[in-house]
């Protein structure tokens, strides 16, 4: 998978990086790229809620 | 007079024994650790720091208070050592890290503070990899094979156990760090349900999957050990108000009846050779024990990794903002754990927000696969221990980087939060390999009462490395 430049994304991100990070960062997202497009292409049901307060209750 | 040679491969339990009845005393476990440690450690790193004289000073308080007829437990006077992101007063807390090298806590971490409490001797704390991200490890060999890595950020607590340096090293897990060592070393290695052991004084990774826990020789030493840091903290956000159990008391009531679950997808694709027949032994010995083996389905397991990367990802960077920020401290960050940390601004919310929505079905599915099961079992890792110098390694005719396969089997319950213990079952080509057993939630006396009925079955926690030597 080959990324879009990321200069504008990290600017966008506040957080500046020299052409020569921003070539390391890039090798280190291709790698996620695939589970990454993985997650986004699940079909998921509309009525589920993303869990933001993690907290694990005893099952009842 | 010095210690019979076998005190170093004992375990907790067997020590603790000994020194509830006056057999051994604190301060001769105590100076055979250290001496232990002063002769092994140079060679496995498995210790970034050791503090002698405050080990023997706790050790000879324990002896007086056990003479003296105030045994509080089977840890009191047991020397054990703790990762070097718990913090801890008077002893540095680095994280792993340059960035923190100058840290002293002003606080014990919560789980220090039960231990101690118990009367655990801390004999220093265990080597981790930076800020527990990335796999650029301090040197940290594995004791079975000093070319090879210990496992993940956990690594030094794993190779302290297996190399007879302490009788239990606490380690922490946001993907399977606790597990991943223990598997890759030949240890016990047990993470709690989320919320039962307390984080508060751990340095944060990623706050909704991070675990503290203990690396073992034996399951009854993780069930001693879970009896003394399990149970609600208030400096815990995350922590559960949830009854402990009597984990010591349950171990022994075997495993007739019980139902194991075997995932059908994810655990069994992509796995180095020699691994699976050892894992379907370790069933097939449950299942002579008297528990029966019945498959379950988890369909959304397959896709959760990138769920796992990009929470992971973003939770790190949160954290290390403030430092990422400071030109001084940013430059002291080794550049690969840098540059993970510089990705993770590039996790954009719509991913974050659709892996916790994923974690939300992957409850629902996992319970489901619970309804008629009472654990489930899986290998631990898909790979043995890889050889330092190694960042990817093949597995089934595809190159994966060691990262990514490693935590495979384990993160899942990172995303869930329910209880996992990894057992060793069994050696492939001469490296140890793990079984990893989950449970409901909560139930961390099911899993230990499994893992404790396959180590009465088996012999493998008997086992131990050789005295390691440098890599030639």
């Amino acid at each position: 998978m080959s990324l879009p430049p990321l200069e504008p994304i990290a600017d966008l991100a506040g957080h500046p990086l020299s052409a020569a990070d921003l070539e390391q960062v890039a090798l280190i997202l291709d790698g996620m790229m695939e589970d990454i497009q993985k997650l986004r292409d699940l079909e998921l049901p509309d009525d589920v809620e993303p869990i933001l307060a993690f907290r694990v209750e005893p099952w009842v | 007079m010095p210690l019979p040679s076998d005190w170093p491969w004992r375990s907790l339990a067997d020590v603790a024994r000994e020194l509830g009845r006056g057999g051994v005393s604190p301060v001769e476990l105590t100076r055979a650790c250290l001496d232990r440690i002063e002769r092994v450690n140079p060679v496995i790193q498995a210790f970034v720091s050791t503090d002698a004289s405050r080990a023997l000073e706790a050790a000879e308080a324990a002896q007086r208070e056990i003479r003296a007829g105030r045994y509080r437990g089977p840890l009191h006077g047991v020397p054990i050592a703790i990762k070097d992101n718990y913090d801890t007063v008077g002893v540095p807390t680095r994280n792993g890290s340059r960035v923190f090298g100058d840290r002293m806590p002003q606080r014990d971490a919560s789980a220090w503070v039960r231990l101690r409490d118990a009367g655990a001797i801390l004999l220093g704390k265990t080597t981790m990899s930076e800020a527990a991200w990335g796999v650029d490890f301090p040197p940290v060999r594995n004791p079975w094979d000093v070319r090879r890595n210990p496992g993940l950020s956990s690594g030094g607590s794993g190779a302290a156990v297996v190399a007879g340096l302490c009788y239990m090293a606490m380690g922490s897990d946001t993907g399977g760090s606790i597990r991943i060592p223990a598997g890759l070393s030949g240890v016990v290695g047990l993470k709690a349900t989320y919320g039962r052991v307390p984080r508060a004084g751990v340095v944060p990774h990623s706050w909704s999957l991070d675990h503290a826990g203990p690396l073992t020789r034996r399951v009854e030493d993780a069930a001693i050990v879970l009896d003394a840091i399990a149970g609600h903290d208030t400096r815990d956000p995350a922590s559960a108000a949830v009854p402990v159990g009597n984990y010591l008391g349950d171990l022994a009531r075997g495993v007739r009846g019980l139902r194991i679950g075997v995932p059908r997808e994810h655990f069994w694709e992509r796995i180095e050779d020699g691994i699976e027949p050892l894992v379907r032994q370790a069933l097939s010995e449950l299942e002579r024990a008297g528990a029966r083996i019945e498959e379950v389905s988890i369909p959304h397991m397959t896709g959760a990794l990138g769920a796992i990367l990009v929470t992971e990802m973003a939770s790190v960077t949160a954290w290390h903002d403030r430092y990422l920020k400071q030109p001084e401290r940013r430059a002291r960050y080794t550049p690969e754990v840098r540059f993970l940390m510089d990705a993770g601004k590039f996790v954009f919310a719509t991913d974050f927000l659709k892996a916790q929505r994923l974690r939300r079905v992957l409850m629902d599915e996992v319970r489901s696969a619970f309804a008629d099961v009472d654990v489930l079992a899986t290998p631990s890792l898909p790979l043995r221990a890889w050889e330092v110098s190694e960042s990817h390694v093949p597995i089934s005719g595809q190159t994966e980087h060691v990262l990514h396969a490693c935590w495979r089997f384990t993160y899942p319950w990172n995303l869930t939060g329910l209880p996992a213990l990894s057992v060793p079952c069994g050696f492939a080509g001469g490296l140890p390999v793990g079984l990893q057993l989950v449970g409901r939630p909560f139930d961390e006396a099911m899993i230990l009462r499994v893992g404790h009925a396959y180590q009465e079955a088996t012999r493998w926690h008997e086992m131990h490395p050789p005295d390691p030597t440098p890599p030639a």
